[in-house]
């Protein structure tokens, strides 16, 4: 007898809350701004942001602007973009420390060769003309020469 | 032996269909910081945390694991459970079970929802078995429609009946701070005249979808004499589930295996032989009005087809005989990863005296259960005496 495998296509359609600590922190990417909170309890600075500190337990309410660079921690390449990955690839994603956070972003890195990454320690923000209230606000990070 | 186990303290969010003021984790931090607080504790207090949560409601996997910073888990011991309705049921007996046990002293207990982020309709007909079922009848109201049409035939209940469970659900809500379906002027008429979704379910027959948590924090004896006045010591827990198909089970409200299951193994050990004169409140997952009068006669509240007769005669109103729902229900509020969990709490706080405007007299011994899945039923009795 044949072996019957029934297909199914479930849609679903969701919305996600940003909440307390991530609406301030897309409205700031919209106006080209990073925003991080502080734990007055252990000092770490979340980025991006936290309204609760799970490792203190308590609440965070203390804000600092971060400037739009930092170190680049690590990266790796990607040569099988997602739909949702800009058009070029390889793709470079990378680990970035703002100054000033204890936590870091990940974000495409840009404007270098694949192969000259390695070499890259400080990179920058490059935002573009029309910034969404998401972390495309920010192109890409880019080396600071 | 297990070790004697109380519930010290409990907290839950003003339950809403829409919390856009919070995501997930600060959802779960206003429930957890409610329960701490009500015990005077902190987070360093609780040894394990058990949490609960449907996550094909939310869209993404582990909604739990991203908001960890919420809930207390970081670095902490915790398991997660998803068992559908009964998935908060499941978190407290889980809870129970490890401080029972003696592994840890102190675990809290959360469970959790979000509706309004996803589409609750079709994430749960994904419970319905994809070969046969799904493609037929799916989703919570349709089959409710056909348990309920069921349950007419078999006990001769009528839809008046259920409207009155309709009624007492949503002005018993009025009483509690936390409820999501508060009316004070809805009456049976209302409910029969409300928009038909599959005869004979009405709209004001189901339950809402709300978003909310729960929190509740189980202790070992001497922590729980230390950390309550009146701890509810839990005297019985228990578990059944059903076979899959609807057809497996063809009078699934009038005669509810698991609920009878589960119930008369809780009664046993807990040593209640006349559930209706021994209880004084109870705290039950009645997803839709209808379901509430099955619950009576399978909970062994009065004999069989007797369901609407003991709604007529207000035996679980509020100033009844055994108040059921003081609360207001699950058809007042349904964050469904919290629900079965705040069936628990309820009775907790009747239990130690602390439900407020909701509060029963003099109650000793409450009844919680949790109901879900394909008609899984969760039973947790508990008690002021230890």
């Amino acid at each position: 007898m044949e072996e019957w495998v029934v297909h199914q296509r479930i849609k679903i359609p969701f919305m996600y809350t940003a909440g307390r600590a991530l609406t301030r922190f897309l409205d700031g990417l919209a106006r080209g701004e990073i925003w991080a909170t502080r734990c007055a309890s252990c000092s770490r600075i979340y980025v991006p942001p936290l309204s609760f500190c799970g490792r203190c337990w308590r609440v965070i309410d203390e804000w600092r602007q971060l400037p739009p660079m930092g170190e680049l921690m690590s990266y790796t390449l990607v040569r099988y973009p997602l739909p949702e990955h800009p058009d070029r690839s390889p793709l470079i994603l990378g680990l970035i420390q703002l100054d000033g956070a204890d936590t870091n972003l990940v974000h495409f890195i840009g404007d270098v060769a694949p192969s000259e990454v390695e070499s890259v320690t400080r990179v920058r923000a490059v935002w573009r003309d029309e910034r969404p209230a998401s972390i495309f606000a920010i192109s890409h990070f880019a080396p600071i020469t | 032996m297990p070790r004697r186990v109380a519930i010290v303290s409990t907290g839950q969010t003003k339950h809403r269909a829409k919390r856009l003021d919070v995501n997930i984790r600060e959802l779960i931090t206003e429930a957890v910081t409610r329960a701490l607080e009500d015990a005077d504790m902190s987070m360093k207090d609780i040894d394990a945390v058990m949490i609960g949560n449907m996550e094909p409601f939310e869209g993404f996997l582990f909604p739990e694991l991203w908001a960890v910073e919420g809930w207390g888990g970081y670095l902490k011991p915790s398991v997660k459970f998803n068992t559908g309705g009964t998935v908060g049921t499941t978190t407290a007996i889980a809870a129970y079970y490890y401080v029972a046990s003696g592994i840890y002293d102190v675990v809290l207990a959360i469970g959790f929802e979000k509706q309004s982020e996803g589409h609750t309709q079709t994430a749960i007909t994904t419970v319905g078995d994809p070969i046969w079922e799904r493609a037929i009848m799916a989703g919570a109201v349709g089959n409710f429609a056909v348990m309920a049409s069921t349950y007419i035939h078999e006990s001769g209940v009528t839809e008046e009946q259920a409207a009155k469970v309709a009624v007492k659900a949503r002005r018993n809500a009025c009483n509690n701070e936390y409820a999501h379906l508060q009316m004070p002027d809805i009456t049976v008429e209302d409910v029969l005249k409300s928009r038909m979704l599959a005869y004979p379910v009405k709209l004001l027959d189901m339950c809402p979808q709300s978003d909310g948590a729960c929190a509740v924090i189980f202790a070992e004896e001497s922590r729980a004499k230390k950390l309550a006045v009146h701890p509810a010591w839990i005297k019985a827990v228990a578990t059944a589930h059903e076979q899959q198909y609807m057809g497996d089970s063809p009078k699934r409200l009038a005669v509810m295996r698991s609920q009878i299951a589960a119930s008369r193994r809780a009664y046993a050990y807990a040593g209640i032989t006349n559930p209706r004169k021994e209880l004084d409140v109870a705290e039950i997952y009645e997803v839709a009005s209808f379901a509430e009068l099955a619950m009576y006669e399978n909970l062994g509240f009065c004999e069989r087809g007797e369901g609407g007769k003991l709604i007529d005669a207000g035996v679980t109103e509020m100033t009844g005989e055994l108040p059921v729902n003081p609360s207001g229900g699950v058809l007042s509020t349904n964050p469904i990863g919290a629900t079965a969990l705040i069936r628990v709490a309820e009775a907790a706080l009747q239990v130690m005296g602390k439900a407020g405007k909701h509060q029963i007299d003099g109650v000793r011994t409450a009844l919680a259960t949790g109901y879900g899945g394909n008609a899984w039923t969760d039973v947790m009795i508990l008690s002021r005496d230890l």
